[in-house]
């Protein structure tokens, strides 16, 4: 996967030695920094087992930045969600009430 | 009346109770459309196949089995409609066994931020190259509006994929599973999407901070 092409047809550059950061492929061994920001939303999800987690867990006590990440990553999920309340993109008045309308007149099935 | 009860929910729709198919336009209206833009070139075609998906769920609603929940049932009639409207307008549908997009493996942080393997800790971030604290007050964070702005372009700009996963997963709270199961996704698939996205809905956040703070 490292030197596989971007998109811009550029290949990516990835530090020696981390190959291929896939976030659904569980950490065996002592966690780095960049093994533990791929692993966040598996964490979250639950999606980790209980050794790894507890690998995690550990990482997370020694590592100010990586727990920065953490929070950050449930707060883009608090923001995600408010967009979904604030609902800025409601259907239109006009076309609300066509469809009111067609489901008032839709005839009952016997 | 509670609408959250499937049963009530399908008996007044049933009844044709205005209050009951209200209830639906405004629970999933806004979602659907977001749904459908990943499948659809242009906001007016996804706004057609939202409009197609209502008039469906209405001519269909006396022939629901209750197999699945009337949410997954509209999302389910949306995909239908929306995939054959995608192929008609010549747009790849995105989600099924295409395999992965290769921009969905692009690493959640540079990897310049991290010490090369001869460093002394390898794998660790670099000094001054940690996530920068963009949200050290979350709640007035939370409550700046600009910041949803941000928010809501950096998830407009997403690939496809990434957009639908996020959509459905952080901005209308759906299950993991229930995203699986809609978008015909693995478990897998579904959560480095969803990681993907979040990554770069993460780094527009750190990148506005910091254009600020210059």
């Amino acid at each position: 996967m490292s030197g596989r092409p971007t998109p811009a047809g550029r290949p990516e550059r990835r530090p020696l030695g981390h190959p291929g950061l896939v976030p659904d492929r569980p950490r065996r061994g002592k966690v780095d920094c960049i093994d533990f920001v791929e692993r966040v939303t598996a964490y979250l999800d639950e999606a980790v087992d209980p050794d790894e987690r507890a690998r995690l867990d550990q990482h997370l006590e020694a590592c100010v930045d990586c727990a920065r990440v953490l929070d950050q990553w449930r707060t883009v999920i608090a923001l995600a969600g408010r967009l979904g309340e604030a609902a800025v993109d409601t259907i239109d008045p006009a076309t609300r009430d066509r469809l009111q309308a067609a489901f008032r007149e839709e005839p009952p099935t016997p | 009346m509670d609408f959250t009860d499937e049963r009530q929910l399908v008996a007044a729709l049933r009844r044709r109770d205005d209050a009951a198919f209200a209830w639906l336009l405004e629970r999933h209206d806004a979602s659907l459309r977001r749904v459908a833009t990943t499948f659809v070139r242009t906001g007016s075609s996804a706004d057609e196949v939202v409009q197609e998906t209502w008039l469906a769920v209405i001519a269909g609603i006396d022939r629901f089995e209750e197999r699945s929940t009337v949410k997954t049932w509209i999302f389910r009639i949306l995909m239908n409609l929306a995939r054959t409207r995608g192929v008609r307008e010549s747009r790849t549908v995105p989600f099924g066994d295409l395999g992965p997009d290769p921009d969905d493996d692009r690493p959640s942080f540079a990897p310049e931020r991290f010490r090369g393997r001869l460093s002394l800790a390898p794998g660790h971030w670099r000094v001054g190259a940690g996530p920068a604290p963009w949200d050290e007050q979350p709640d007035e964070h939370l409550a700046a509006a600009e910041t949803l702005v941000t928010v809501r372009q950096a998830i407009a700009a997403l690939p496809d994929r990434q957009r639908a996963v996020i959509s459905l997963r952080d901005v209308d709270g759906w299950t993991a599973a229930e995203v699986c199961d809609l978008l015909d996704l693995s478990e897998g698939n579904q959560r480095v999407l969803l990681h993907r996205a979040r990554a770069r809905v993460r780094q527009a956040l750190e990148d506005r901070h910091q254009e600020a703070a210059r």
